[in-house]
């Protein structure tokens, strides 16, 4: 008996496109550069308005656009799939716990993330004045 | 009695220079298990046919393979669940020993390698009794004791398949497993493996191992918690060099 074990190829570069699950972790890793980018338009608009009123107005104005709204929705929609996707992953990362002698279950950890966003959300909607 | 085509990768080292599918037409009836059908072809059509399995009831983990693209346990695979044409392929990520039968060395040295073994924190003999343990303390890493070394988890790995290197999720989950019974004192005898580049950093939480998991061990659960202990473990290392 001869041994030659055959080694199957991965493509290096198109593995993520063969299942749907790995498509969808390859986004949740890519939608991260969504938040990086609006990280800068947050860095940008401090430096503008470090920079003077008639900047900061500028920049206001650009950010209302419509060309500064639309990328603000991709921009949007991309965070929310972020957001969401690593929430669903939330109990993973944590350590057990117990609450009242009971073993905290994960739907519990990804409802407190959740709870967490939307107060969250709430605080900075009260702080800007839009409710 | 249903009939299906039950697709096989084929491969002889002896006499073929890479593998090919063979179809075979296989009567089944409403309760089989891919498994089945495979010992169906062996029984009464190609007994060349090479595979391994051995208890029949996803306890031995020995039967893993690729139903459909998704790797299983074939004794577990109800055929009903599946449409009429099923494809079995060898478990993916390993090397093809001959037909659906697997090389698993480096699973083994790998295991091997993170002493997945009780290191009494004392030796204690006989005469002084167990080592006794409450049950919150077992708690701590039952599931991850539920592993039954069917590698479906490295079938499964995308971070496997591209670096081999990686040790990967079952070995890597044994160790926590282990880490965490507090009876254990063998951590540091463990951390060459676990706490490595190819160890738990390895790992970018791709998730699939837990998806493909038949025993709910959540080997992506106990990585990250591992990266948490094994980050924590280095600063302490800097700050509390005594603690070393
Ligand atoms: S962790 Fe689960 S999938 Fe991996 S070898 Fe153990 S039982 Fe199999
Ligand atoms: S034959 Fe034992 S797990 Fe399938």
């Amino acid at each position: 008996m001869s041994r030659r074990p055959y080694v199957r190829e991965v493509p290096r570069f198109t593995w993520w496109l063969k299942k749907k699950f790995y498509t969808e972790y390859m986004m949740r890793e890519a939608t991260c550069i969504a938040v990086a980018l609006y990280s800068a338009l947050l860095i940008i608009g401090l430096i503008r308005l470090s920079e003077g009123q008639a900047e900061y107005t500028a920049y206001l104005e650009a950010m209302r656009s419509p060309l500064g709204l639309i990328l603000q929705l991709i921009i949007l929609a991309f965070a929310v799939y972020h957001t969401i996707t690593w929430f669903k992953l939330a109990p993973k990362g944590m350590p057990p716990m117990r609450f009242k002698d009971e073993k905290v279950q994960p739907k519990a950890i990804v409802a407190a993330h959740y709870a967490g966003w939307v107060g969250v959300s709430l605080v900075i909607l009260l702080f800007v004045g839009l409710v | 009695m249903r009939e299906i085509q039950l697709e096989v990768l084929r491969y002889s080292p002896e006499t073929d220079s890479e593998p090919r599918f063979e179809t075979f037409q296989v009567p089944c009836q409403e309760d089989w298990v891919v498994l089945d059908a495979i010992n169906h072809v062996k029984d009464h059509m190609d007994s060349s046919l090479t595979y391994r399995w051995s208890c029949h009831m996803a306890v031995c983990g020995s039967c893993g393979m690729m139903v459909n693209g998704e790797p299983v346990l074939s004794c577990k695979a109800f055929i009903r669940d599946y449409p009429d044409k099923i494809r079995v392929e060898p478990l993916a990520n390993f090397p093809i020993e001959k037909d659906l039968v697997v090389v698993m060395d480096d699973f083994m040295e790998k295991l091997k390698a993170s002493k997945p073994y009780i290191i009494p924190k004392e030796e204690k003999s006989i005469d002084d009794g167990e080592y006794l343990q409450t049950p919150l303390q077992l708690e701590a890493f039952k599931q991850y004791s539920m592993c039954i070394n069917c590698m479906l988890c490295y079938a499964a790995c995308p971070q496997y398949a591209l670096a081999p290197e990686f040790v990967g999720p079952a070995a890597l989950a044994l160790t926590y497993r282990y880490n965490k019974d507090s009876r254990d004192g063998g951590k540091a005898e463990r951390a060459h493996m676990f706490s490595k580049s190819e160890g738990v950093w390895e790992c970018s939480f791709v998730g699939a191992c837990s998806e493909v998991c038949p025993k709910h061990v959540d080997p992506a659960a106990a990585i990250q918690l591992g990266k948490v202990e094994s980050a924590v473990d280095y600063f302490k290392s800097f700050l509390m060099p005594w603690s070393r």
